[in-house]
């Protein structure tokens, strides 16, 4: 059985790109619901930074617990900012930040397969689609 | 042409030909490419060269020596 030459394409699309497919709302419970599992003493509360430091849209959070005491804003564009007036607290915020940005990324990249999955179902008739144990979604249909 | 797109948890898209030509892929999956971007709100969809291979992930599993590549 010969193996056919096959054409393949590939596309990387970046944190800031995938950040802009999950609405404010659900970006919002992403974070929450992590937060409360990685600093379950912690409480959060949201506010407003001034809009001439970060853009409309921006969404932030005082977050106090027993010696803990950060913010948090994530603007519209994926810029995670975690700081602090507490030295003690500076060791959280890089891992932190880190956390949160693979947590958004793949929440992102589940709105892109989801997307996709209804934009391709919508114009091409899909032969397949299913989610594979990596959590990969693959579609196949002709065009 | 048949196509197999795969996306991945970390927000990687991969364009496959199943059926047809090389040539053929090399025009057909940017413009599949594009028009799924467009359709995601990925207008700027960062899509690398298209590459020619002799398989794609399922195809190289299935692959034994004892059949003859093309």
């Amino acid at each position: 059985m010969p193996c056919n030459a096959i054409a393949v394409a590939r596309a990387a699309v970046p944190n800031e790109a995938l950040f802009r497919l999950l609405d404010p709302a659900a970006l919002a419970q992403v974070v929450t619901t992590f937060l409360a599992g990685r600093l379950p003493d912690a409480t959060l509360t949201p506010y407003a930074f001034p809009t001439a430091l970060y853009p409309v849209g921006t969404l932030s959070w005082f977050i106090d617990g027993p010696d803990l005491h950060l913010d948090l804003a994530i603007t519209p564009d994926g810029r995670i900012t975690v700081g602090t007036t507490r030295e003690a607290n500076r060791p959280l915020l890089d891992p932190l930040k880190s956390q949160i940005l693979t947590l958004l990324a793949r929440a992102g990249a589940i709105a892109l397969q989801q997307k996709a999955a209804a934009a391709c179902q919508a114009a091409f008739a899909v032969t397949r689609q299913v989610q594979a144990e990596d959590g990969s979604l693959i579609l196949e249909f002709e065009i | 042409m048949k196509v197999r797109v795969i996306i991945s948890p970390e927000g990687e898209i991969s364009f496959f030909s199943v059926t047809g030509s090389y040539e053929e892929g090399r025009v057909k999956l940017p413009a599949l490419a594009r028009a799924l971007g467009a359709a995601c709100l990925l207008p700027d969809l960062p899509l690398g060269e298209v590459e020619q291979h002799r398989h794609g992930p399922a195809e190289l599993a299935q692959c034994t020596e004892e059949h003859t590549h093309e």
